[in-house]
Order: structure tokens, then C-alpha cells, then sequence
């Protein structure tokens, strides 16, 4: 059964989930922890009435909404599920965004959907956790996103998310540098010339793969800024082949040399089309804090992200046992309109409180799913 | 006997050097911490090349090699290959008996599943096979020592090696690398046989037993063991040393090989490949419930071979669901057939990742357009999917298979017909009636050989895999015609 973004029971848990999102981090452990559960499974009951495959699979799995008490026992969509056209709470008539996702395994893409208030919720999420540790000390910079708009590139969710921030984090807004014609690196590079001459502190917001492409460009030219203090880079996603692969050390090494940006300031964030809410390293946080740690992608309060073992039969592992990689799976509030826990083929670790990335799930070589028929075709 | 990962006829010696190298030993026995796929390691025997086994060794071996095979008669060479394949078809052999064990250890094959492929694999490479595969191609046996009279067509034929042949093995059929050297030493050509480091036990193990024998052709064989990401100039060298190259692999491979052999060289290529089965209008109607609980253990035996990860292996059987028994009752028994082979055939053990995407592709067929149902054995180590396809449904292999609905021939026509350059072998089952129809379609659809279900994973040695004629490409053919 399909819902309606203003039936009463969907917008009551909307308008709550949004509270706990803007709130519930002042909330004590506890407290924090019942309320997380018990808008989980208020969730996962709307969306296993909605979405006919995700019912089914959780039926396979043996959980339904008459007998689930705890958010550990929803059973995770697995991330290929968005291949299919169905991960969505109302009819298509609700689209309101469509985020291509970057593909798991073969070629084909999958579709996650966003109804307009679900995007709202969204963008919620992504600007508290934003704020949170991306501007813990507050700081209004100017936003320099390496990046082309969401007008020009509406199914990228990066291009929404870091939008998103730069309206509505501090006043003094920014631009895109990513054209139709690709990288405008003259205009950026003005710019950044302009903010430094200004002493004005700045935040590149850039995939990870963009940064090293600039990177590589300053160091052809012997380029080098002196950025004013409180300036910030945050880069976002993997290389896949796009750019050189350079290390995280030797990438924070250069944009300290390129830019006079150190390192507590260079913040590292996982996204997802088929998640709202993004994985900010916690770095500056710790550094404005006066912590000393290493940085760990951590969960925001209205999120958890657990290890899967990857025995196939949906067992977590215990969140200290750091020494063993698994799948990530991602408990997500924001996720409104989908599934609100994915299971990724990201392979990961517990770290610290957080979290760590460590690569992808890879099947082997001679096992079929390693091709897909467009591959094939396409040879 | 030691476990090693190469064989090299004594003519190398002096251009090697012996080290050794630690296979992991594939185990995902997944505990309360997570799954362990290194289960330890087995230190095995390895090479470590000299320039001069380029530059030197290569070159006297393959022309030691092929003098030897110049002077051996086809027949007395058969009778050799056929003694070695004997040889691994006793059960108290053991040589066999060690690459049950080894082999199980590295790939995670169950140890029924190596023996299984063992036989499968010798079997199919006794005298009499042998003799049919040349006469097969050749016409005669005698054809590949002398010229021999043509009459029909007035002249005399010889057929003569085309080498010397580089074969590069894959890991995903236990024991199945030996067919390369044996094709080559049927055709009297000298081989040098690149292993995968996947699985580089058995290749060496097949040409000790010639060596124990004392056979000539003990010294006509020379099998490799590198990884090509860091000896990539190997693979480089014997490809310019040889004249016919085999390869095994997957897309990646197929293009390397495709653009590295330049004419005159020849690559005989054996990249991935689809199976999948038919079961036609009608085909079950009436029969007795025996006949057709034996039609769904020949198919389970189709796909529990070599855990379905060999290319002949089904990933799809097309059901007609017109006049056929109901689907459902049919995919029952399925089940039950499929549950037998997990005592009988043991699947494989799966690394974590392996183990972790099989299930995520499984899960996430729950929200897949046209699939009906996801049936699974109690140890969820088989799966059948009740599927209307709308394009053909490749599985993951190990025991995953695919069951289609279908009503008319041109539903699975069309879905198999983008494919037609990956399509192999098709199992059919129909009406006596639909035997033609599908026999031409099939052909015609890129199909390189069809057989009844359950005969999938046992193709004869006459069988011109991918629709090539193995041995005969392997040869060159000298006519005297004309000559008064």
C-alpha cells in the first residue's frame, strides 16, 4: 500500500523524525537510544507496507511489523535492491528527485528516489551533520565547490548535498566550477586568489577524485596559496579511475603545501545516493574539541552504521571488535522514503566510536555475478 | 611426493632456480568474529625463472620436444596418454588421491566435487574418446605420421603441427588444464602450460605421471606457475615463442589475447561462456512422477557439477509452463534433487566475499520485476528462482539457478539472442515433434552444443568446444595433389 506524504500517520513520524534529527543529540544516552529505536520501527512499518519487495524480504527473513521490537533485527535492503523501480513509500506521481546511484557490481545503475518532503528531510540531515563537523567552530567561509549544480546535474546527490550546505550553512554563499565544459579551473583558481588576497577563509568542497585532478594542476604549475586560517577542505567518494590514486597522507600533505590548509582541516565524507545522511571524518571536531585521535567516520545521532559479518546469514559484529572487516550496513532516519537500513558492498571496520571504509566486497573472478549481460553485450 | 606449482622437463635445468610459495588455503568458516577466509597456508615448490630460460632453455625445449613428438607414432602416444589417464581414474592412485586433497584445500571444491571433475575429466580422455576425437577431425589416426592416400579426392594429406603452443589454464574446473597438453601432444605439439595461481597443483601433478612412467613425452610438457600482474613480461615471451596459443579467462583475458596474438599466430580463446536449458511444450506431460523426479535431479546434476562454475554449466532452464506440469510442482522436486547433491556433491566453500555477494544477489532478487518466488535448500547452499525474464538472468554460480517461464519459443529466442556470441551449451528437453525446431534455432543462435539435461558438465572429446575444432587447429595440413 502506497502512501500519501500527507497522510496523517507518515507526516506525524516525519515531523518527529525531524525533531530527534534537530534535537535529539542534546538528548542523555539512554533516552537517545529508545527514541532511535522506536522511530526506527515505526519507520521500517511504513516502509514494509509500501514497498512490496522490501515486505517480502523481510518475510524471507522472518521479520514482520508484528514481531519486531528492536532496530537490529530490520533486515537491510541490500543496495542492488535499487536497481528495481519500486524502493518508494508513495506512488511515482511523488518523485521529486531521482539519485543515480554509482552502481555495485556490472554497469547498471540503480534509482533512489526522493519525494519533496523526503528530500527535505534530507537536506536536514545533511546540514545538521554539516554544522556538526564540518563547522564545529562556527566559522562563515565562502564555498567553493568543485562540483557542477543541482540544475545541471540533477541525479548526482553529491551536487544536492554540498549545495544544500553552501545555502544554508553561514551567509556568504558560493559557486560550482564544474560546467558543461568540465573543470573551470581558471575561475577557480581566480577566486581562490581573490579569497586569499581578501584573507578570507574558504571551504573547497570537491570528489575526491576532482581535488587530485586540482592538485596535480597547482604542482604543474608551481602554484601554491596561503589561504586564511579557518579554511577547510572536504573531499568525497573514491578515485574509480578518474584520477591517480594518491594515499590520504600524501593528499592532506599536498593540499597543506597547495593551499596552507593543514591536515585538522581536511575532513574526508562518505556518501550515497541510496542514503541521506553522509559520513563526515571526525577530525576537525576532535581538533576544535582539543581531542587528540585519529579521524573516524562517525554517525550522527539519527544514524548508525554497523559491521556485518560476511557469513551471509545477517549477523553483526559486536561494535569492539575493530580487528574484523565486514559490510557496512546504514541505519538511517532520513532515509523517510526508502529503507532506512541499507546493506552496502562496502567492506568496512568498527574504529574508535565510528567507523572505517576499507575498500569493496569483490566476488571472485570466475563467479558470474562479476559480469552482468551488459557487460557482455557491450564487449 | 612433494605439492609443486610447475613441472619443467630436466632439458631446463640450470635456467631455474626452486623456491616455494604459500597457496592460501580457502576456508570461510565464519566464527563469532567474522569470517576466516585464510584458513593457514600450504608451502608448495615454485620457480624462479633465469633470463636465460628465455633466451636458452625455451628454445632447445621445444625443439627436443618436438623431435621427440615427430618420432612417436599417434597411436603409441595415445596409448600413453591413455595409460596416464588410467592412472588417475584409480581411486588408490596416490598422486590422484593428493590432488583430491590439495585441490579441495585451494579452491574450497568440495573433496566429492574434485574427484567428481577428476572423473569427469578422464573419462572423457581414454583411448577410445581419443581415437574418436582425431578420427573425428582427421578422418585417420595415421594422418598426423605420414601422408596418407586420399582416394576420393586423388592426392595424399598429412596433417602437421602447427606449434609449438603456450597454454594459459584457468582455475575454475579441477583437473580440466590437462586437456591443453593432451590435445597438444595428440596433434605433436610441444606445450609450455601456464597455470593459474589459483589452483597450479593438478597441471604439474598430470606430467609427474608421465615422468614416473618414464615416457618420452615426460619431456614435451613444460608447466608454469606466475602471477602475470608481476611478471608480465613472461607471458609476452612465450606468446612470441609460440605459434598456437589456448586461453582460458575471462574478459579481461579475451582482450589481452585478442590484442596481443597477431597473424600468423593463432589463438584458439575460451572466454566466458552461457549454458542454460530448455524444457519445451508439453515435455512433461504425462509422465510418471519417477521420470520426472529423474529429470530434476539431471538438472541439479547440471548445475551442482563443478559448482556451475565451469562455462558449460547452466545458469537458466527455460520451463514451458504451457501443458507442462505446474511450475511450482516441478521447482519442488527441483528442490528435493538439489538437496541430494548436497550429500552426494558437497558445495563448495566459499570465501567471505563470495559467500557474502552470493547472498546479497539472492536478497536482492526479492525486489526484481519478474521474479515469482526464491526457493532455497535448508542450508541455503542451493537456489532456485522462479523468474519471468524480460533479458537472460545470469546467476551467480554455485548452485544458484534460474528457472523461466516461458509460454512460446520466441520468448526464449529473443532473450537469448543478443547473447549469441557467449552462448555454449544448451540442454534440451521437448517433444519429439519440437526437436527440429529447436535444433535449428539453437545452431542458429550461437549454440556450440546441445545435449540431453544432466549431460552438460560431460561433454565427449569430439565435442568442438565453442564450436572450434580443437585439434585440427592445432594443425597444419600438407596435400599432394597432382603429382604424377
Amino acid at each position: 500500500m502506497k502512501f500519501k506524504q500527507d497522510d496523517a500517520s507518515v507526516a506525524a513520524l516525519r515531523n518527529e523524525i525531524a525533531a530527534f534529527i534537530k534535537t535529539g543529540g542534546a538528548l542523555g544516552d539512554k533516552e537517545r537510544s529508545d527514541k532511535f529505536n522506536k522511530l526506527s520501527i515505526a519507520l521500517f512499518k511504513i516502509q514494509f507496507s509500501a514497498i512490496e519487495g522490501y515486505a517480502r524480504y523481510c518475510v524471507k527473513k522472518g521479520v514482520t511489523p508484528d514481531n519486531i521490537n528492536d532496530y537490529l533485527q530490520i533486515p537491510p535492503m541490500p543496495v542492488s535492491a535499487f536497481k528495481s523501480d519500486d524502493i518508494f513509500i508513495y506512488s511515482n506521481d511523488d518523485i521529486y528527485l531521482t539519485f543515480k546511484t554509482s552502481g555495485t557490481s556490472g554497469s547498471e545503475r540503480g534509482r533512489a528516489y526522493f519525494s519533496k518532503t523526503g528530500a527535505g528531510l534530507t537536506s536536514l540531515a545533511i546540514i545538521e551533520n554539516a554544522k556538526n563537523f564540518m563547522f564545529p567552530d562556527k566559522i562563515d567561509t565562502h564555498f567553493l565547490l568543485v562540483a557542477p549544480s543541482p540544475k545541471a546535474a540533477p541525479e548526482l546527490t553529491m551536487a544536492f548535498g554540498i549545495t544544500e550546505v553552501m545555502k544554508n550553512v553561514g551567509t556568504l554563499g558560493g559557486r560550482h566550477y564544474i560546467g558543461p565544459s568540465g573543470l573551470n579551473i581558471d575561475e577557480f583558481l581566480s577566486d581562490i586568489k581573490k579569497y586569499e588576497n581578501e584573507g578570507a577563509p574558504v571551504s573547497i568542497i570537491a570528489p575526491s577524485f576532482a581535488m587530485v585532478v586540482i592538485l596535480d594542476k597547482l604542482a604543474e604549475k608551481n602554484i601554491k596559496f596561503k589561504m586564511a586560517p579557518g579554511s577547510r577542505v572536504l573531499d568525497a567518494g573514491g578515485f574509480k579511475g578518474r584520477s591517480r590514486e594518491i594515499s590520504r597522507p600524501d593528499m592532506l600533505r599536498s593540499i597543506e603545501e597547495r593551499f596552507a590548509i593543514p591536515p585538522q582541516y581536511c575532513i574526508n565524507a562518505l556518501g550515497m545516493s541510496e542514503v541521506g545522511t553522509q559520513y563526515y571524518d571526525d577530525n576537525l571536531k576532535n581538533h576544535i574539541a582539543g581531542v587528540t585521535a585519529p579521524a573516524t567516520k562517525r554517525n550522527p545521532h539519527w544514524a548508525k552504521t554497523l559491521v556485518m559479518k560476511l557469513d551471509g546469514a545477517m549477523n553483526y559484529l559486536a561494535p569492539q571488535i575493530s580487528s574484523v572487516k565486514g559490510a557496512l550496513v546504514h541505519f538511517d532516519l532520513s532515509n523517510f522514503d526508502r529503507a532506512l537500513a541499507i546493506l552496502t558492498d562496502d567492506l568496512g571496520c568498527y574504529k574508535e566510536d565510528g567507523f572505517e571504509v576499507c575498500g569493496r566486497i569483490k566476488e571472485g573472478d570466475v563467479k558470474g555475478c562479476s559480469l552482468t549481460i551488459e557487460e557482455l553485450i557491450k564487449n | 611426493m612433494e605439492l609443486t606449482s610447475f613441472y619443467l622437463p630436466d632439458i631446463f635445468n640450470g635456467h631455474y632456480k626452486t623456491g616455494a610459495i604459500e597457496i592460501s588455503r580457502l576456508g570461510s568458516e565464519c566464527g563469532e568474529t567474522g569470517c576466516d577466509d585464510n584458513a593457514g597456508n600450504i608451502k608448495i615448490a615454485a620457480h624462479e625463472l633465469k633470463d636465460s630460460f628465455f633466451t636458452e632453455g625455451l628454445t632447445r625445449f621445444y625443439e627436443n620436444a618436438a623431435a621427440i613428438l615427430g618420432s612417436l607414432k599417434i597411436k603409441d602416444i595415445i596409448d600413453t596418454l591413455d595409460c596416464v589417464s588410467r592412472q588417475f581414474l584409480d581411486r588408490d592412485n596416490p598422486d590422484r588421491k593428493m590432488a583430491i586433497e590439495a585441490i579441495s584445500a585451494i579452491t574450497g571444491f568440495s573433496k566429492e566435487s574434485a574427484a567428481k571433475s577428476i572423473e569427469l575429466e578422464f573419462s572423457s580422455s581414454l583411448k577410445p574418446e581419443m581415437i574418436a576425437a582425431v578420427i573425428n577431425e582427421f578422418g585417420s589416426l595415421e594422418i598426423l605420421d605420414e601422408f596418407i592416400p586420399d582416394a576420393r579426392n586423388n592426392r595424399r594429406s598429412r596433417a602437421l603441427p602447427a606449434g609449438p603452443v603456450f597454454a594459459v589454464s584457468s582455475s575454475n574446473i579441477p583437473a580440466l588444464p590437462h586437456l591443453s597438453i593432451m590435445r597438444a601432444f595428440l596433434t605433436k605439439n610441444p606445450v609450455a602450460v601456464k597455470t593459474s595461481f589459483d589452483e597450479p597443483i593438478f597441471t604439474p601433478l598430470y606430467m609427474h605421471a608421465f615422468r614416473k612412467i618414464k615416457s618420452p613425452l615426460s619431456e614435451c610438457a613444460a608447466v608454469l606457475c606466475y602471477k602475470s600482474g608481476e611478471n608480465a613480461g613472461y607471458t609476452d615471451k612465450f606468446i612470441d615463442r609460440a605459434n598456437v596459443i589456448i586461453a582460458y579467462g575471462g574478459i579481461a583475458a579475451e582482450k589481452y589475447f585478442a590484442g596481443r596474438i597477431k597473424y600468423p599466430k593463432k589463438l584458439i580463446m575460451h572466454p566466458h561462456r552461457l549454458g542454460f536449458g530448455i524444457i519445451g511444450e508439453g515435455a512433461l506431460k504425462d509422465k510418471p512422477a519417477a521420470r520426472l523426479d529423474e529429470l530434476a535431479r539431471s538438472i541439479a546434476l547440471d548445475a551442482a557439477t563443478f559448482d556451475q562454475r565451469a562455462c558449460l554449466a547452466p545458469h537458466i532452464y527455460f520451463y514451458c509452463v504451457e501443458d507442462n506440469e505446474n511450475i511450482t510442482d516441478f521447482i519442488a522436486r527441483l528442490m528435493r534433487a538439489f538437496e541430494y547433491y548436497e550429500e552426494k556433491l558437497p558445495p563448495a566453500r566459499l570465501s567471505g566475499a563470495d559467500n557474502f555477494s552470493r547472498r546479497a544477489f539472492l536478497d536482492s532478487l526479492n525486489f526484481e520485476k519478474g521474479v515469482a518466488d526464491i526457493y532455497e535448500t535448508i542450508s541455503k547452499k542451493s537456489a532456485v528462482i522462479d523468474i519471468t525474464p524480460s533479458k537472460f538472468p545470469l546467476s551467480p554460480l554455485n548452485r544458484v539457478l534460474f528457472i523461466a517461464r516461458y509460454q512460446k519459443p520466441e520468448e526464449v529466442l529473443n532473450i537469448i539472442k543478443p547473447l549469441d556470441k557467449y552462448l555454449q551449451n544448451a540442454a534440451l528437453c521437448v517433444k519429439a515433434e519440437h526437436e527440429k525446431f529447436w535444433f535449428d534455432a539453437l545452431s542458429k543462435s550461437g549454440v556450440s552444443r546441445i545435449c540431453a539435461p544432466g549431460e552438460m558438465p560431460a561433454p565427449t572429446m569430439m565435442w568442438r568446444h565453442d564450436g572450434i575444432g580443437a585439434l585440427i587447429e592445432m594443425t597444419k595440413f600438407c596435400d599432394i595433389e597432382k603429382y604424377y
